[in-house]
């Protein structure tokens, strides 16, 4: 997982709002993976529809430098990481464990009785961006693998 | 036969349109003579005349494809060019023209479609053509294809063949043509080595009707076929009117417009061009002099070879090389750069665009004098042209390559020969004949060359439409071009190959494949061969031809491959059709569509396209709006905002900015840079309307922030208004209105200050400074109904604008108030601040408070209006659908006139004081108003504690007067309804505007503790029927009570009569330094008194409690001699209350009437307290009032608390006794009394009693009674309440019988002279209820006689309740003699309430001795009232109306005789006594 260089983790609502959107990227503007976020929904819609039994949808696109990765939980909600290509090629395997990883932070965020979970607002967690700062930065979080879900049923 | 084309009216196919552009060119020499023809019909030249019918040569032609099979075309094109004109334009006109044309198109285009969401993508929008949806991308398309030359690695801008016109009127056409032959053939386009100079030669021979004769003209053709062979045609025209028609000179014009407009643009073009390329190369020579001409001969001969790849920047040396850097700026295909080159002259500027825009209004009369006939004379030579001699030429060319060239090199003898026979190809020499100016410096094939005939072929077949072979041909010679880094032929045959497969109407077999092949040509063509107008055309066919087959999904890819290409122009109408494609595909992006919108829009914005920019953005903010990405909106709006402000909508910049100064994702710096852009703009647009912006309110300005719900008004005069509390809420809901705020309005009065508070909030990152905010407030003279003009707020500001002069602060000044201004507030990021304004009414009427009016940044003036909504209605079914609010009164201020106004103050309050201690206050009220104050009235929290007096001149009231007498009796009538006046008036007269008056008032620590006392007062303007009516003050003072004395009494029965008791009084010292002094007690009853036990018992001693310590003192309370039985006593007014309530025919109305008290004083001194003092009297009756009502509670909780218990109870019972204890501290200056409340001396019976049994025939109760009343509905609720009253575990009923037995203390007797001693015993019992008729048996025990009763002695023992001896062992010692009873020990009776009855009985002693006499039995039995006699009845309803203290000797002589025991009705009783009574004989 070291070669993944993760730019950007943006997180869409139900209602493609936007729910947070991470850029670990300097050299781009914020502006630019607003776009490219909100650009997704599209194709993961499309997506979604063609092949239902896996949140993980794979490359949704990819941009000049940039590629665009999706996943879709079951209440449709939208985890996007952007990744700047490398010279590798990058498995599936750990874009599905980030992603996994992206998806426990956001049920433990949301399973706090005090979120919101409809309200369109962006989130505002300190201990919520940690995780995902943790998870860009590709730093395994202090405490072992809490964030670790169960594996999905195949 | 009218003649149209079909071109104009309606959009190509998108394969007629591809034939159309790669359709043979044919290029155009005519002589002066027929150049001259053609002008008399305004024509300008024979390229002209022919060029619109060339565009559509309608019918069929035949042709043979590559294997001889015939196949059939319809509507051929030919494009006709002047000889010279065969190369394209001057690129940078080119280029002007396209970016004029685009930018024409934006004007006054709307948007139709309004796309917003996947909803929009309708099927109207879907099969809008593209001429509707976007304009400037068809004319663009249409312009780019046209302006195309001839270039090296293609053909199809090549002429197969030339047209050699004359005019028939020409002297000599033989020679004639001879010299334009000569003319051609040194053409500057066939000096470069790919041009093949071999063509086709046509010859016309115009003739003119009007002028020459059609013989000679004939023989001339006759002529020119002999010398020149076929290809020679004659063609007729006219150039007079001749059927002198009346039809319009222009009614052939329309054919001709464009295309003349077009030729005379591109021969502009090539005009520009040849300026610029002489410039060039002169320049080109200029940056040569570093090296010698020779140098670079060489350098370029030791670079042409087609192995070398000079096809990029990614090459050093090309890089470095000067001249090659010149060369390939020169190409470049940048956007217009309006300083780069000399402009045009603003005439010839506007010709140009009028030729690109408006060709109609620089037509002339085109064709005026060509008649139909001439119409079809043309199309008709054409098409003779066509089938029988350009086809039957490419044909034969066809094959005749297919067989030299191609057929071999399909061998693979042919693939070989390429290598070994490399050398004798030789292109190095064609490349240096070939340089020109618009070539990249790659490889050139020259037309003689394998590779370049196999591409003619290729394309010539292309042209019949042959694509099957074109795709095989085209290849074959790919491979070679790769081979050789040929990059433009490679990409150019990459492109021909995707074209020929979309062409070709065989479905495709990978869709993929196909965008790969253009892939990789526009990446050959703009990366490598740099050749941006080939890239672009072929991405324009391509996403053409890909729309024809709905590969919409395809396209986007394709249109923006050319992202990388400097042009913004193209990019960004490549960008517009991407995102329309991601519309037009099977399932809509909108998303996507409105992401390329924006990048379109940028790419527009950097091409000087502002009109498309903010075009772009428009549309794509339709889809972002309110969706949440506030940093895309933001984006957005502030590119609109520029745009539209470099387009100058001025109003419109304001709009966008407006969005942009919000709460957002901004960094402060860039909000920073949004807030002074807006700033600027504003100022802009204020001076250019020339305005005020500090008079102009800018409408719906977003800063700052007004937290409307949070607006509050507060009085200034009201105190403590925001804790409002329950006590408070209590004690004005007795108060008829208050000032505070009546309803939701708030209510104040002229001349008095009212505070409103606003919160704002600043919503940026930066702080904002706020200058002269005012609120914003609308008076109204009427006070109920309040309308607000619609431009209130503006006039109000208007008003407070004339008020700003700088030297003016603090206030503005209405007619009808004045209110506070804030010069200036800094609002720091987010910060939330308060803002306090003063307003001070100055006329009736209403003030509204509507909104804040303020600077922000001294720049712009911003109106907030302030929206504060009531409680949310739910009644209605429409208002629970909707939101519907009540409307907010609390920001309108009600201004009644002139007020007074109260204020009040304790003088002297303590703050600490003894429980019980009595301290002296003043109240001092004082009106502070404008009007005189009438009506004070107060109610307070601790009624109990104070005692407000009245106004007296004189200082001290004398609570403590002095009387004469140590002792005294006075009877005093006293309200015994249960209820302290609620509201207590405290003054009646009217107190004048600014006079104030003290009032003594007493405070008396009631309870232990530490005590807040709330006051409100309220008062009325002596003015009356001002909209204020009564105004209230709220008022605290706080106290701490310490504990003084413990004080515990207690009462026993007087063994000296029946009705009298011992009261002891248990007096502790809880304080540790004072001395306690006791001066006197007082008692408060209605029928007993109390009286000192004796007179010696008030020694000094006992007068003083010293610290911690307990002093007893005893009392006796007897029966008031004077007592006068009220008519009706209280506890027949509560018996009878409680039974209407239980019977529940009405509510009680009724109170108690007031009772007579007595108060008896025994002092200590030679003075006595005169309790009776209204102070006195109040505090006594508020303590006694405040137990009962607490004793009240607790025994009757099961009353529902509706019912008003004031109705049913009366505050002293006739037997209660209350006393009061008057004490001080000689010390300290400190005195007080203490109350002892709570006794009662009567009998313990449930005040809850049936009233009259001797009404009461048959029911067996007060049970029976109601439950007779009962209704079926009420049954349940009356059952249990009966219930709870009947079995009240507060009360037992005691027996209401009391018994005394007197007798002589000591008996003398002389045994010896009598062996018995007889001595009488009297015994009375008395029923001491005043309601129960009782009956009784009375058994007087012997010394033997156990007191336990006898099973046989009750008649209805079962019922007894079990009582306990007490006297047999009390004293063992008594009664050591057995003593007994002579004569009748037995008796009988009946008592009516209130009875007595006295039974003498002879005790019998035998010896000396000390004897308990008191030894009896007594079993009582309620019951019911006697009837037997008349007179009894009479005598028991007399006693129920009047006074019953009769005895009944004559009763009592009956009730002796016979045994005739009434039927018990209640409760039984068996009493015994509990003392002993002894008697000494001696």
């Amino acid at each position: 997982m070291a070669n993944i260089n993760i730019s950007c983790i943006a997180i869409i609502g139900k209602q493609n709002n936007p729910l947070f959107i991470k850029n670990f990227n300097p050299s781009h503007a914020d502006l630019k993976y607003h776009y490219i976020a909100h650009t997704s929904c599209d194709v993961m819609e499309e997506r979604a529809t063609m092949k239902a039994q896996d949140m993980y949808l794979g490359v949704l696109f990819s941009m000049e430098d940039l590629s665009v990765y999706g996943y879709m939980t079951n209440t449709k909600i939208k985890f996007i990481t952007v990744l700047t290509v490398p010279d590798v090629i990058i498995k599936d395997l750990d874009m599905k464990n980030i992603f996994r990883r992206i998806h426990a932070a956001y049920v433990n965020h949301a399973s706090n009785p005090f979120y919101e979970i409809d309200s369109e607002k962006m989130i505002k967690s300190k201990k919520f961006e940690q995780e995902i700062e943790a998870i860009g930065r590709g730093r395994a979080l202090e405490g072992g693998n809490r964030n670790s879900l169960p594996a999905t049923a195949p | 036969m009218s003649f149209t084309l079909q071109h104009s009216g309606r959009d190509l196919s998108a394969r007629e349109l591809v034939s159309r552009v790669m359709s043979p060119r044919i290029a155009v020499i005519a002589s002066q003579g027929a150049t001259e023809l053609c002008q008399a019909n305004h024509i300008p030249s024979v390229v002209d005349l022919l060029k619109p019918f060339g565009e559509q040569i309608e019918g069929r032609v035949t042709v043979h494809g590559s294997m001889g099979l015939p196949s059939a075309i319809d509507n051929f094109t030919l494009r006709f060019t002047e000889m010279d004109q065969l190369e394209e334009p001057d690129p940078k006109s080119s280029d002007r023209w396209l970016a004029e044309v685009v930018r024409a198109e934006a004007n006054g285009f709307e948007d139709r479609y309004k796309i917003q969401g996947k909803e929009q993508v309708t099927n109207e929008y879907l099969n809008a053509s593209p001429g509707r949806v976007f304009p400037w991308y068809t004319r663009y398309r249409d312009l780019l294809l046209s302006t195309g030359g001839a270039s090296d690695h293609e053909t199809f801008d090549h002429p197969i063949a030339s047209i050699i016109a004359i005019s028939s009127l020409s002297p000599d056409p033989i020679n004639e043509i001879h010299q334009l032959n000569n003319m051609s053939t040194p053409a500057l386009v066939f000096d470069k080595a790919y041009m093949d100079p071999t063509i086709l030669k046509y010859y016309v021979l115009i003739h003119d009707n009007s002028r020459g004769n059609i013989d000679n003209a004939m023989d001339t053709l006759d002529k020119m076929r002999r010398t020149f062979g076929l290809h020679c045609n004659i063609l007729k025209i006219n150039s007079e009117d001749q059927s002198q028609s009346t039809l319009p000179r222009d009614r052939n014009a329309h054919i001709w417009i464009k295309s003349v407009a077009q030729s005379r643009l591109i021969a502009m073009g090539h005009a520009a061009r040849d300026a610029s390329t002489s410039r060039s190369s002169v320049s080109s020579f200029g940056s040569a002099t570093a090296g010698t001409l020779s140098d670079l001969a060489s350098q370029r001969s030791s670079m042409s070879s087609p192995v070398y790849s000079n096809n990029g920047n990614n090459s050093p040396t090309f890089a470095q090389n000067p001249v090659f850097a010149q060369v390939g700026n020169d190409d470049e295909d940048g956007t217009f750069d309006r300083d780069h080159l000399s402009l045009p002259s603003a005439e010839s500027n506007k010709l140009t665009l009028d030729l690109l825009l408006r060709p109609e209004t620089v037509a002339e009369p085109y064709g005026c004098c060509l008649s139909s006939d001439d119409l079809g004379a043309i199309t008709q030579m054409l098409r003779e042209m066509l089938s029988q001699s350009i086809i039957p030429y490419m044909e034969r060319n066809i094959a005749h390559w297919n067989e030299q060239v191609a057929a071999s090199r399909k061998g693979i003898a042919g693939r070989f020969r390429r290598y070994f026979g490399a050398g004798s190809k030789n292109p190095a020499t064609a490349i240096q004949q070939a340089p020109t100016a618009g070539s990249s410096g790659g490889v050139i094939y020259p037309h003689a060359s394998p590779e370049a005939q196999m591409r003619k072929l290729a394309d010539w077949a292309f042209m019949l439409r042959d694509y099957k072979f074109a795709l095989s041909v085209y290849e074959t010679v790919k491979k070679d071009f790769a081979a050789d880094k040929a990059w433009k032929y490679y990409g150019g045959s990459q492109e021909m190959i995707g074209l020929c497969l979309l062409m070709s109407p065989q479905p495709l077999g990978s869709k993929n494949d196909v965008d790969h092949y253009f892939e990789s040509a526009v990446n050959s063509y703009i990366h490598k061969a740099r050749s941006p107008f080939f890239g672009s055309r072929a991405t324009l066919i391509s996403y053409e031809l890909f729309k024809q087959r709905n590969m919409y999904r395809e396209s986007p890819a394709s249109l923006t491959r050319m992202t990388a290409d400097t042009s913004d122009l193209r990019n960004g109408l490549f960008l517009e059709q991407a995102a329309h494609c991601y519309l037009k595909s099977s399932r809509p992006s909108v998303r996507k569509y409105s992401f390329h919108m924006i990048m379109a829009g940028h790419r527009f914005n950097k091409a000087d396209q502002k009109e498309h920019a903010y075009r772009c953005y428009q549309a794509a903010s339709l889809v972002y709006d309110s969706k949440g990405w506030a940093l895309v909106d933001d984006h957005i709006s502030c590119s609109l905002g520029r745009q539209s402000y470099q387009l100058g909508k001025a109003e419109e910049v304001l709009d966008h900015y407006k969005k942009l100064l919000r709460e957002s994702r901004q960094s402060p710096q860039q909000q920073a840079v949004y807030m002074k852009e807006f700033l600027g703009v504003y100022r802009d647009y204020t001076n250019k309307i020339e305005a005020d912006p500090l008079r102009e309110t800018f409408p719906e300005f977003p800063l700052p922030v007004v937290l409307g719900p949070t607006a509050r008004i507060v009085l200034s005069t009201s105190q403590g208004v925001n804790e409002n509390n329950e006590a408070w809420v209590e004690l004005e809901a007795g108060q008829q209105s208050s000032s505070g705020s009546s309803g939701a309005r708030t209510v104040s009065a002229v001349g008095e200050l009212v505070l409103a508070t606003v919160n704002i909030k600043n919503p940026l990152q930066i702080p904002v400074i706020l200058t002269d905010v005012v609120l914003g407030c609308e008076h109204s003279t009427s006070t109920t109904t309040f309308t607000v003009p619609i431009d209130a707020a503006e006039e109000a500001h208007l008003a407070l604008y004339e008020q700003q002069s700088p030297t003016f602060t603090g206030k503005v000044s209405f007619s009808a108030f004045d209110i506070d201004r804030i010069d200036r507030v800094i609002l720091e990021p987010g910060q939330i601040r308060t803002l306090k304004f003063e307003i001070l009414p100055k006329q009736e009427g209403q003030i509204k408070i509507m909104g804040l009016h303020c600077n922000v940044e001294g720049q712009v003036h911003a109106y907030k209006e302030i929206i504060k909504k009531g409680k949310r209605l739910n009644k209605t079914k429409e208002q629970m659908m909707s939101q519907v609010y009540e409307d907010d009164k609390s920001l309108d201020i009600l201004v009644a006139p002139e007020m007074p106004l109260l204020d009040v103050e304790f003088q002297s309050s303590p703050e600490m004081l003894l429980s019980g201690e009595v301290c002296e206050l003043s109240l001092v009220i004082n009106n502070r108003g404008k009007k005189g104050l009438k009506n004070l009235t107060v109610r307070m929290s601790h009624p109990t504690f104070f005692c407000i007096g009245e106004k007296r001149s004189d200082g001290d009231l004398g609570l403590y007067n002095k009387h004469a007498g140590n002792s005294a009796i006075e009877a005093i009538q006293v309200d015994n309804a249960l209820q302290l006046s609620a509201t207590q008036q405290i003054m009646d007269s009217v107190l004048a505007p600014g006079e104030s008056i003290k009032i003594p008032s007493w405070l008396r620590g009631e309870k232990i503790g530490k005590h807040n006392f709330l006051f409100v007062f309220s008062y009325e303007s002596e003015q009356d029927g001002t909209a204020m009516g009564v105004r209230t003050l709220r008022h605290t003072i706080a106290a701490q009570v310490l504990p003084s004395l413990k004080i515990n009494a207690f009462t026993r029965p007087s063994t000296r009569g029946l009705n009298e008791f011992i009261l002891g009084i248990e007096t502790e010292n809880l304080q540790t330094v004072p001395n306690f002094e006791f001066l006197q007690i007082s008692s408060m009853s209605a029928s007993w008194v109390i009286e000192a036990v004796e007179k010696s018992d008030d020694s000094e001693e006992y007068r003083r409690i010293a610290p911690r310590q307990t002093v007893f003192t005893y009392y006796r309370i007897r029966k008031s001699e004077q007592a006068a039985a009220p008519t009706l006593t209280p506890e027949r007014f509560t018996a009878k209350a409680l039974e209407k309530l239980v019977i529940g025919q009405e509510k009680p109305k009724d109170v108690p009437p007031p009772l007579d008290l007595q108060h008896c004083h025994l002092s200590t001194t030679e003075l006595h307290i005169d309790s009776s003092s209204p102070v006195l009297k109040y505090f006594s009756r508020a303590s006694r009032l405040g137990w009962r009502q607490a004793s009240l509670t607790s025994q009757f909780a099961s009353i529902p608390a509706a019912v008003d218990r004031r109705h049913l109870f009366s505050v002293y019972g006739s037997n209660d006794i209350d006393l009061a204890l008057f004490w001080n501290i000689p010390k300290m200056n400190r005195r007080g009394h203490h109350y002892i409340i709570g006794i009662n001396l009567g009998v313990q019976q449930n005040p809850f009693q049936p009233i009259d049994p001797a009404d009461d025939l048959d029911g067996d109760g007060e049970t029976e009674t109601a439950r007779r009343a009962l209704y079926e509905q009420t049954m349940r609720d009356q059952v249990a309440l009966v219930h709870a009253l009947t079995t009240n575990p507060q009360f037992r009923d005691d027996s209401p019988v009391k018994i005394w037995i007197s007798s002589e203390d000591m008996v003398r007797h002389d045994f010896s002279q009598s062996r018995l001693c007889n001595t009488p015993i009297k015994v009375m019992i008395k029923n001491c209820s005043w309601n129960k008729h009782i009956g009784y048996t009375f058994e007087m025990l012997s010394s033997k006689d156990s007191m336990v009763p006898q099973k046989t002695s009750g008649s209805n023992d079962n019922q007894l309740p079990p009582q306990t001896a007490v006297a047999d062992s009390t004293n063992p010692h008594v009664n050591a003699h057995p003593f007994f009873w002579s004569g009748p020990t037995f008796s009988t009776g009946y008592l009516e309430p209130l009875a007595e009855v006295e039974i003498v009985l002879m005790a019998c002693f035998t010896q000396y001795g000390v004897y308990d006499i008191n030894r009896w039995r007594l079993a009582v039995q309620v019951v019911k009232a006697q009837r037997k006699k008349a007179k009894s009845i009479a005598g028991s309803k007399e006693q129920l109306s009047g006074s019953d203290s009769i005895t009944c000797q004559v009763d009592e002589r009956d009730s002796l005789l016979p045994p005739v025991i009434p039927q018990g009705i209640g409760k039984g009783f068996m009493q015994m006594p509990n003392l002993a009574h002894y008697i000494q004989v001696s």
